[in-house]
């Protein structure tokens, strides 16, 4: 008996040990499985980018962008690709019905708010474009129920329902936008980066700009004329203009736009032509050459009165000395020295 | 950035007296000296400076990317264009034959 029962004792200590051991052994799989193992979409990810990077036409890129979508559409990262989607295949190659088609696909399978988000905001202006009706307002509601939206977001909703005359939704967004129009709002933001007081106040006075821009835009037409005057009225003073002397949010254009509908021509003109001429801005070229028709009966002489309004607003380049990637200094003014230049800011991607 | 598309409309134009100077505003040495190669571009290509030499930003105010600016003969900015998309190249070729 004793020995039977040494015997039992031994089995439970060995029982005991591989159960030790074996649970271990189990933990130790579970802790470090997804370290070892590559999530297959993460893979998959991985690979496109690598492909992707490989390529130069838009001819090539498409369909690789489509292949991944279609293979992989309940992902974040169907999301990330939704504005690719809209602007190679639904611009470039200037087919929205198709890029509209493959959108709707993957948000029927879509399953995380984020991804929507980005697909429904790529969806709308080609539906737009194609006439189907489409609610923004919808796309920004179901992010909002997952998580507070930022500024940036708010804004971006505000600016696309405005460009497509959806007032209702472009004011409740830009009235939102305001809310964090504030350097307390602009900082909680960028948590990480050093903002001094005065550039977080800059910040904030730019993203006030772009709200009451808008929100002034929205409800001009949605026939608050008072309220939108009022708008544009407290925008004015924080109006910044870029190097060529441009302003930098849409305020003057649609402050120009509301005066030419409101019969005042002559104040429309001012608002409207710097952003008209140096702004490369084709909407307020054509409010331009409507206020002059208004305040001048016919459009005679328009081709010539921008070319003098043109050279009246051109700035001189001043001369900076900047090297090239072999290190050698070169100065502008010798670079441009009595040619027509073509100056390009970018970025490498 | 299409930077690419800039390289047709400076051998166009190149000998009627046109330049093409572009600035990196990031810095990214590397990768833009690899994107210049492989691409073959051929026109002035500059890095932005650092701190006091930084004119990206300081002097040209420019914070969206690609700007361009077409300067004509006096040294004056008589056009500004901000993207670069597919059909932009006429657009740019209109402006800079009207000055030219």
């Amino acid at each position: 008996m004793r020995h039977t029962g040494m015997e039992d004792f031994m089995k439970k200590v060995l029982l005991a040990a591989w159960l030790v051991f074996a649970l271990g052994f189990l933990g130790a799989c579970s802790n470090e499985a997804p370290v070892d193992a590559v999530d297959p979409v993460d893979q998959a990810w991985t690979d496109f980018r690598a492909a992707y990077g490989e390529l130069e036409t838009t001819e090539e890129k498409l369909p690789l962008i489509r292949g991944f979508m279609r293979e992989h559409p309940d992902t974040e990262y169907a999301g990330m690709l939704a504005g690719a989607v809209a602007y190679y295949q639904g611009d470039e190659m200037a087919d929205p019905v198709g890029a509209y088609a493959l959108l709707g696909e993957t948000l029927a399978k879509n399953t995380d708010p984020e991804a929507r988000y980005q697909i429904g905001m790529a969806m709308f202006p080609l539906a737009m474009e194609m006439g189907e009706p489409m609610d923004l307002g919808v796309v920004a509601e179901e992010l909002a129920a997952s998580r507070p939206l930022d500024f940036g977001e708010m804004i971006e909703v505000a600016d696309a329902a405005i460009t497509h005359e959806q007032w209702e939704v472009g004011a409740t967004y830009a009235e939102a936008a305001l809310g964090k129009a504030t350097a307390e709002a602009f900082l909680s933001d960028y948590p990480d980066d050093d903002y001094t007081a005065e550039e977080a106040a800059v910040k904030a006075d730019r993203r006030k700009a772009m709200s009451l821009a808008n929100l002034g835009w929205a409800q001009w037409n949605l026939d608050q004329t008072e309220e939108a005057m009022a708008t544009f009225e407290e925008a004015a003073p924080l109006k910044s203009v870029n190097y060529v002397g441009a302003a930098d949010t849409p305020l003057d254009l649609y402050r120009g736009k509301a005066m030419l509908a409101a019969g005042e021509p002559v104040k429309a003109m001012e608002f409207l032509t710097p952003g008209a001429i140096m702004g490369s801005d084709d909407d307020a070229m054509s409010a331009l050459r409507e206020a002059y028709v208004a305040a001048k009966g016919n459009d005679q002489g328009f081709d010539e009165w921008i070319w003098s309004e043109r050279k009246a607003l051109a700035k001189s380049v001043g001369t900076f000395t900047l090297a090239d990637y072999d290190g050698n200094p070169h100065d502008f003014s010798t670079l441009s020295d009595g040619n027509v230049t073509l100056l390009a800011f970018w970025f490498p991607t | 950035m299409e930077l690419p598309r800039l390289q047709p409309l400076y051998e166009t134009y190149k000998d009627q007296g046109f330049s093409v100077v572009v600035i990196d505003g990031k810095r990214q040495t590397d990768l833009a000296m690899k994107f210049i190669e492989k691409h073959g571009l051929t026109y002035t290509a500059l890095e932005n400076g650092e701190n006091e030499a930084e004119v990206v930003e300081n002097l040209f105010k420019v914070n969206s990317f690609p700007t361009s600016f077409i300067i004509d003969r006096e040294g004056r900015v008589m056009y500004s264009h901000l993207g670069f998309e597919a059909g932009d190249e006429e657009h740019l070729a209109e402006e800079i034959e009207s000055l030219l």
